[in-house]
């Protein structure tokens, strides 16, 4: 039996592979049971790591590959064929369009409708197009040749004009104290 | 050359470490298979299982630990190895 005061660090020393240092060094040259415990640990250890290494390094049999094959084989998912990736794609192009007709039917609509107010109110309206475009359209009615069938005219460059003004404004209030 | 006891004692040791070996804790058996295979390193080991190298060790030493303890009773065997 080794020493009850030396057996957790017999049993670390044996497994750790190192020599015992220090005070464990000097109890096991002095005592026979520790030395021989010790021995019998390292042993032990010896054995474990080599019955490890068996274990974890053995064959597989050859009768395991064909069941590991089948069990992949229901477990993997179905492969596609070419026609389906084209209809996938296909089907998202599809959509993408859709999206996109959609889009251009209700910037149509909204200039549509402002387009009419403008010609029922007579009075200039600023169109503000959807955060694509920023630059905000003014529309008025024209009359053209008759006044019953008044036309309208988009004045793209009021904007510029308003805000020459308003630099001129600011510039004059500006100079008077 | 082994003869055919020694050959009994050796299978009859590696059947009592499977067994103690399948009473391990899970996290325990797979760090220490895994360290028992060849070409896998302890960093490699880590980045496997997503722990630290620190974790990997402790564990290995725990795990050695444990099957050492179940199997002192066999240590008769071992010496007809």
């Amino acid at each position: 039996m080794p020493c009850q005061h030396y057996k957790e660090a017999l049993i670390e020393a044996a497994g750790s592979g190192v020599k015992p240092q220090g005070e464990l060094r000097v109890h096991l040259d002095a005592c026979a049971s520790c030395r021989a415990a010790f021995e019998q640990g390292q042993s032990l250890f010896a054995s474990i790591d080599a019955g490890l290494h068996v274990a974890a390094n053995a064959e597989v049999p050859a009768s395991l590959l064909p069941r590991v094959r089948a069990r992949l084989d229901e477990e993997s998912a179905p492969r596609r064929g070419w026609l389906t990736n084209w209809l996938g794609l296909a089907s998202a192009a599809g959509v993408l369009v859709a999206l996109f007709a959609v889009r251009a039917a209700w910037r149509t609509n909204v200039i549509q409708e402002l387009v009419e107010m403008a010609g029922k109110t007579n009075v200039p309206t600023r169109i503000t197009l959807p955060p694509q475009n920023h630059n905000p359209i003014v529309v008025r009615p024209v009359e053209k040749n008759s006044a019953s069938q008044p036309q309208l005219a988009i004045d793209k460059n009021h904007i510029a004009h308003e805000t020459l003004a308003r630099r001129k404004d600011r510039a004059g209030s500006a100079r008077s104290p | 050359m082994e003869n055919a006891e020694d050959i009994a004692a050796s299978n009859e040791f590696q059947a009592h470490l499977d067994k103690a070996l399948g009473e391990l804790p899970e996290k325990l058996r797979l760090v220490l298979l895994l360290a028992a295979m060849e070409g896998h390193t302890i960093d490699e080991i880590a980045s496997m299982l997503g722990i630290s190298t620190g974790t990997v060790k402790s564990r290995i030493f725990y795990a050695r630990r444990q099957l050492a303890e179940k199997l002192r009773c066999h240590a008769n065997i071992i010496k007809k190895r």
